[in-house]
């Protein structure tokens, strides 16, 4: 099976910053896969490159089987993102803005319609009709971000940080549809901090450490099989404790806090 | 009152403006403006100032000359604030600074203090206190009476641009608001044409109005600086008045214009009204064009900015335009008006297309369309919207313009229309590549823009307006109309330079994306 994503020598940089350096990656299709890295390790600007959002440096990208670059129109139809900042229009009001989402990614306008309507509903944003998405809450407004990247029924679907600000009902909904996207053979490619929703959502993870360098790719399943990850000959019970020995995170004391 | 906090407010204020000069656009502004501050300070200190006052002096009629000169610069600054936004940008809101350890009436000092020492009201300080230094050095006025004089008519000044700013935001978010902005336009342009010439001729008016006028702050302002035989008392008492009022006025307005407008829960209704117009842009084009078109539809800026094009040009081109040969030379003068009226009803949103996107500017490069895409439907959006501007103009020219009517005017006025509409926003697709900013989508009033675009703006109005005049004064109306087809030939320039700068923009868009991200999203 070809996978969702091949990335080969991923290299980024901002003037003489390396953001990611030389990331080698492949996602299998049809997984649940976490992305994970301590912040400014380069999750965001790795999503930033394999959405055509950022223009690598260096190194190869496939989508789907194909190669990517920005100007590839037929690929990104394939794909939904939810980016870090939301990247919504803050003028519209939510169903303006998802039919807008649904029309660009090539839905006419009777199922547009529609899926605006379900979603919307779902989300529990039905009665927003006359608020301007300036005027959503912080989870509001993830949740239509999340309705966006989700409306055309991507094949893969980017998500950085998404459950953040978002209420535990809503959590719940959101990993329920995860899970049913990727039962289809489609693939989910999320970044987030909280480790334990990853634990019992993801298949594969893959953890960067800054900048940008792969330090662990794997399968977790492990962990709900036989409670342990082995790793270097080590054994870890959490994808937490694996996480702090592979980044080296420390406890910092503050004798005044 | 917390005035260590407030003070430390007000140098981060300055501390902000100064990292604002960090950028390329910023170092160029900075020149510019250190630049021309120094300039102008000079030339207005000693010829408008100091020469002032010495004519005033030598002429026997010093309170007078103080009178006109502070009644020009105090209406002056409040309309440069009050249409160019100039020196009242909200440096903090009143929300942001709650989360400090101040109460309400710090926070409110804490607001207007930063608001007043804005660079531009420390410029009409500077011309203020010119006029009291010449005064006083040629012997007609106390110096620190005048320059106590000039503080308290600057205050006065500062909160008057404030009051109606802030009366104007206010109205433009209330249902029914845009509309009394316009009837309220439209009287504040037909009004003085009206009203000054039944003044004229009526007995004993004009004393009436000066004697009314002593009880403006500017006059009492004059008086305090050279009428040494003034009631000291009585003049402080004008301008501390009118401070009072001005404060009480302004409160109640921001207390009225703070109130949650917040939409109650309403069931989702398909307003189509945009994507029907967008459709006829194509249907790859039409969900784009149907964004652009909400934002400009919505944006408050852009809705004052519409409504107030027309109104302001017809003031301009009929209140200035001259006799000769017996009739008035609106014709000409309204070639200029043609030329500007589409462009400055949409500028600022056109000369800074995606500034008021905030993180929505990303989603641009998300979608499966090619980047080009995306400029083209913002500048075509701009282009509609302006041409409603143009024909609007058109169909009042052909209703109501005291001219006789011939076709070559029409056709002439109709290409300058299209053919400055094309040329603006051809430099506007520019000023928004490369000199972008981050905007705040709700706000009315404020200076939003980057240098380049106000001097397309402020260059392009004051172009159009100025040179039409100077044309109509150095050739004549009749020799303009002679030319009659010249204008087709300027516009077909400028129709290809739109095209032009539409696809060369489009691969610059691409290769400044990143550029453009960081401006945009607030990390330049």
């Amino acid at each position: 099976m070809t996978p969702a994503i091949q990335v080969a020598n991923l290299t980024k940089k901002y003037g003489e910053t390396v953001a990611v350096e030389n990331l080698s990656l492949t996602v299998p299709s049809g997984t649940l896969f976490g992305f994970l890295g301590p912040n400014g390790s380069g999750k965001s600007t790795t999503i930033g490159c394999l959405t055509g959002l950022l223009d690598p440096n260096a190194g190869e990208i496939r989508i789907l089987g194909e190669p990517f670059h920005d100007g590839s129109v037929a690929l990104k139809r394939r794909m939904g993102v939810m980016p870090e900042s939301l990247g919504l229009f803050d003028a519209l009001y939510a169903h303006e803005f998802l039919f807008f989402q649904a029309r660009m990614f090539g839905l006419d306008e009777e199922t547009a319609r529609r899926r605006v309507t379900e979603l919307l509903d779902a989300m529990e944003l039905g009665g927003t009709g006359k608020k301007r998405l300036s005027e959503f809450s912080a989870g509001m407004r993830k949740r239509v971000a999340f309705a966006a990247a989700v409306i055309h029924a991507p094949e893969l679907l980017f998500l950085d940080e998404p459950f953040e600000s978002i209420d535990p009902a809503g959590v719940a909904s959101i990993k329920q549809w995860l899970h049913k996207i990727a039962s289809q053979g489609r693939t989910v490619f999320l970044t987030t901090h909280v480790l334990e929703t990853v634990e019992r959502l993801c298949q594969q993870v893959a953890i960067i450490t800054r900048p940008g360098k792969l330090v662990w790719q794997g399968d977790i399943t492990a962990l709900d099989r036989d409670g342990t990850i082995t790793h270097d000959g080590r054994e870890f019970r959490t994808l937490e404790e694996l996480f702090l020995h592979l980044t080296g995170e420390r406890y910092a004391q503050l004798d005044w806090l | 009152m917390n005035a260590p906090l407030i003070l430390r407010l007000v140098g981060l204020r300055y501390k902000l403006l100064w990292a604002q000069t960090r950028t390329r656009n910023g170092r160029i502004a900075l020149f510019l403006t250190g630049y021309l501050f120094a300039l102008l300070i000079l030339l207005l200190m000693t010829a408008g100032g100091l020469g002032a006052a010495m004519l005033a002096v030598r002429s026997g009629k010093a309170e007078a000359m103080a009178q006109a000169v502070l009644g020009g610069l105090f209406l002056q600054a409040f309309i440069a604030s009050v249409i160019t936004g100039f020196g009242i940008n909200t440096a903090f809101t009143d929300a942001a600074l709650r989360r400090y350890a101040l109460s309400a009436r710090d926070r409110l000092a804490a607001r207007h203090l930063t608001g007043i020492l804005e660079p531009v009201w420390i410029f009409v300080l500077g011309l203020y206190l010119g006029l009291a230094t010449g005064l006083y050095v040629f012997g007609a006025g106390n110096f620190w009476l005048g320059v106590l004089a000039v503080l308290l008519l600057l205050v006065a000044d500062y909160l008057l641009a404030r009051v109606f700013a802030t009366l104007i935001e206010w109205l433009s978010h209330v249902r029914g608001g845009t509309a009394i902005l316009f009837v309220m336009l439209i009287g504040a342009c037909m009004l003085p044409g009206l009203l000054i010439p039944r003044l004229a001729r009526a007995q004993g008016a004009k004393g009436a109005m000066l004697a009314m006028l002593n009880y403006s702050p500017p006059f009492a302002a004059a008086a305090l600086m050279a009428n040494p035989r003034a009631d000291l008392l009585h003049q402080f008492g004008v301008l501390a008045a009118w401070i009072a009022a001005l404060l009480v006025l302004l409160a109640a307005i921001e207390k009225e214009a703070a109130r949650p407008r917040s939409a109650a829960a309403a069931a989702v209704t398909w307003d189509d009204r945009y994507d029907r117009i967008a459709s006829i842009f194509g249907p790859a084009m039409a969900p784009l064009v149907a964004r652009s078109l909400r934002y400009y539809v919505r944006s408050n800026k852009v809705r004052f900015n519409y409504i107030a094009a027309i109104p302001l040009l017809a003031f301009l081109t009929f209140n200035h335009a001259t006799t000769e040969g017996g009739g008035p030379h609106y014709f000409v003068r309204a070639l200029g008006a043609f030329a500007i009226v589409g462009f400055l009803g949409t500028a600022v949103m056109s000369t800074n297309q995606f500034g008021f996107d905030s993180s929505g500017f990303r989603r641009y490069f998300l979608l499966p369309v090619p980047p080009g895409a995306i400029l083209r439907a913002s500048s075509c959006t701009a282009m509609f919207v302006g041409s409603t501007l143009v024909a609007a103009a058109l169909v009042l020219w052909l209703l109501f313009a005291p001219v006789p009517f011939d076709a070559r005017m029409v056709l002439m006025l109709l290409s300058s229309g299209v053919g400055g509409l094309c040329l603006f926003n051809a430099l506007a697709i520019w000023t928004s590549l490369l000199a972008p900013r981050a905007t705040n989508f709700e706000t009315t009033f404020g200076n939003q823009l980057s240098l380049s675009a106000n001097v397309l703006l402020i260059g392009g109005v004051l172009g159009c307006v100025f040179g039409t005049m100077a044309l109509d004064k150095t050739v004549g109306s009749a020799t303009v109309l002679s030319y009659w087809w010249t204008p087709i030939p300027a516009a077909a320039l400028a129709i290809a330079f739109y095209v032009y700068s539409l696809r060369l923009g489009a691969s610059v868009f691409v290769s400044r994306k990143e550029r453009l991200l960081n401006t945009l999203e607030g990390r330049n």
